[in-house]
């Protein structure tokens, strides 16, 4: 591909589901770019396809899912053109991935030994020997406590946050080029969410790796990200650098985000904004802009026509999917 | 007097440690806190540090090993008493609501259980609750998967509404929501505040959250109380070292990560010491010394703020 720095590039990525015959649309052309050393956050409500992009950018989609269109191209092989079995010479040692709930997405019946192992068997070209030293390593990396006994132990017999550190562990093994991170720290505590935040982001500067980090706190991600997706309703309706959109949002949705978050109403005993209504739910198709009912702006044209994503000039180039972005009347790039 | 007083209530769970050993775990150690009308107490901790016990206490699912839980000043007694001046809303309102049943039947069943009200009077406020959380009285015939996770909070709020209780016992009740919802659910409770009267024990691990809507904060660890007081104080100007923790580790909005990223990375000690009179932090506390170890701190300062700390 043209950009050698570029290590995951995403087009027009549609997921369905087919649900009693009928097809529902959970992800509409999403599109994105991660390079290395970047951390691409993607934040958004529950029901907004964040997963669903994840997911599908590992190959992960099942019945009844499918994927209507789009590409994904890891260092330019386009993952989706891939049988299942040469995908997963990619998945772990180019690619790795670690899920929400630390606990259940370890196997209860094997030991973090043995789990962690795994990895390194399948594409690490090791002999035993190294791979018991190397599985000793990740430990240190991840800052275990008592590296040796917490190798003999199951998953049940540790807490959370050590296990989203076996997680770590498990996905950094074979020193990933990408890893995508989906609400890594949601399940946590906040003294262990700090810490596991700050391993992230040691280990991605170690490596100089991509991340995609996927979260609903927009707090966790301001901290980590560089650059910021925001998502409603399967649509990226956002995007731009990280310091950008807490100075000022463009998109009416992120705007409405971000004035919900409560550090904005410490002690002050106000009420606070929300955004009233919901999240169009499955199925449910709007022949104009997807959160035009919950929308203070929405106009006429909203109502009629979908917006496209587009990229307002004098706003550093940043994307968003609205006809009426949050930009001073003057300087519009918008058509 | 106080509307609910807490005096040193401790409680243990018997723990299995593999084959015929037993170990007593202690989840409440000496929790003592009161709580006035109209006042919002939130409870703050890490998981594992007594919050949800202490809440099952309060509302009589469990008793107390040790110690007295006193309502206008009278002990708690009788299951059922309890049971309509204080009511309980729980974290996941997919779970905490039956799925078999309309909306009107999960509402109308403590009517029936805990009042003598006729047919036609337990209707109408079972529409008053609807209304007043932000419902319309005609979704009332739905079944709970028909409403979106912010309504069906509001249908467990109504449901914890319906017998007019004192105080309201919210665990982590609004965690499990997007932030646009939780904002609304956190408007309707200081509404409630401050329409009728009522008390809430807030339990929450957010401390933007208890930021916004708490009067008092209560922080807890390993089943004690470190610090307790008016938010703007312990928030504001915390005193014990853990609270302090506690308050870095919140994210601060656009605050990059990047500039704190070169401190040393530390992992202390999990686990509480679970013996003797100590103090509970000490393992992972950066200020402790002999002291520590040797006796256990006592609450010290005024109503506004009191600390459990030889160090302050």
């Amino acid at each position: 591909m043209s950009d050698p720095a570029v290590l995951l590039e995403v087009e027009d990525l549609s997921v369905d589901f087919e649900l009693r015959g009928v097809s529902v649309n959970a992800i509409q052309s999403v599109s994105l770019k991660v390079s290395a050393g970047e951390t691409v956050g993607i934040v958004g409500e529950s029901g907004s396809g964040k997963s669903v992009t994840s997911l599908a950018i590992m190959g992960l989609i099942r019945e009844p899912g499918f994927l209507r269109s789009g590409a994904v191209r890891i260092f330019g092989q386009d993952m989706l053109k891939l049988s299942s079995r040469q995908r997963r010479k990619y998945l772990g040692r180019d690619i790795a991935m670690i899920f929400q709930e630390p606990t259940e997405s370890l196997n209860p019946v094997f030991t973090i030994a043995q789990q962690i192992d795994e990895a390194l068997k399948r594409h690490g070209g090791m002999n035993r020997t190294q791979r018991i030293n190397r599985t000793l390593e990740l430990m240190k990396i991840v800052g275990m406590p008592g590296p040796e006994k917490t190798l003999r132990s199951w998953p049940h017999q540790l807490s959370g946050g050590m296990n989203q550190r076996v997680m770590i562990a498990m996905a950094v093994a074979c020193n990933p080029s990408l890893l995508i991170a989906d609400e890594p720290t949601t399940a946590l505590d906040v003294t262990v969410q700090e810490q596991i935040l700050h391993l992230l982001h040691k280990l991605q500067q170690e490596n100089n790796m991509g991340m995609i980090f996927i979260t609903h706190d927009l707090s966790v991600v301001s901290t980590i990200a560089d650059k910021i997706i925001v998502m409603y309703a399967g649509q990226v309706v956002e995007i731009c650098a990280t310091n950008d959109l807490f100075q000022q949002a463009l998109h009416p949705y992120t705007e409405a985000l971000l004035k919900s978050l409560p550090e904005n109403y410490s002690r002050t005993n106000k009420r606070m904004d929300s955004i009233k209504g919901s999240q169009p739910g499955a199925g449910e198709t709007l022949p104009g802009c997807r959160f035009q009912p919950r929308c203070t702006y929405a106009r006429e044209r909203c109502r009629q026509q979908a917006p496209a994503l587009n990229t307002i000039e004098n706003y550093s180039s940043r994307t968003v999917r609205c006809f009426y972005p949050l930009v001073s009347d003057n300087d519009t790039g918008n058509t | 007097m106080s509307l609910l007083s807490v005096h040193k209530i401790s409680k243990s769970y018997k723990e299995s440690t593999g084959f015929l050993g037993i170990n007593e775990k202690k989840v409440l150690r000496e929790v003592s806190f009161q709580l006035e009308s109209a006042q919002i107490l939130a409870v703050v901790g890490e998981s594992g540090s007594g919050k949800s016990t202490l809440a099952r206490q309060i509302v009589m699912l469990e008793q107390p090993d040790s110690g007295e839980i006193f309502l206008h000043g009278e002990p708690l007694q009788s299951e059922a008493t309890v049971h309509q001046k204080i009511r309980m809303i729980f974290q996941n309102p997919a779970a905490s609501l039956n799925p078999h049943k309309r909306i009107y039947q999960q509402l109308e069943e403590p009517l029936i259980n805990c009042g003598d009200l006729s047919q036609s009077e337990r209707g109408n406020r079972i529409r008053e609750n609807l209304e007043h959380v932000g419902l319309s009285a005609d979704q009332a015939s739905r079944y709970p998967h028909m409403f979106s996770g912010g309504q069906r909070q509001r249908i467990a709020i109504a449901r914890a509404l319906i017998l007019k209780p004192e105080i309201i016992v919210a665990d982590e009740a609004v965690s499990a929501l997007d932030v646009s919802i939780q904002a609304q659910i956190l408007n309707l409770i200081l509404d409630l505040k401050d329409e009728m009267g009522m008390s809430w024990l807030f339990i929450a691990h957010d401390i933007s959250v208890v930021n916004v809507i708490a009067d008092r904060v209560m922080v807890l660890y390993a089943g004690k109380v470190l610090e307790i007081g008016c938010v703007k104080d312990v928030l504001g100007n915390p005193l014990h070292p853990y609270t302090r923790k506690l308050l870095q580790c919140v994210p601060k909005m656009g605050a990059s990560l990047k500039i704190v990223c070169n401190e040393k990375l530390s992992y202390p000690d999990i686990d509480p010491p679970s013996m003797g009179s100590v103090c509970v932090y000490r393992n992972r506390c950066p200020l402790a010394d002999k002291i520590c170890g040797e006796s256990e701190p006592p609450m010290m300062g005024s109503a506004s703020q009191s600390v459990a700390c030889f160090k302050v």
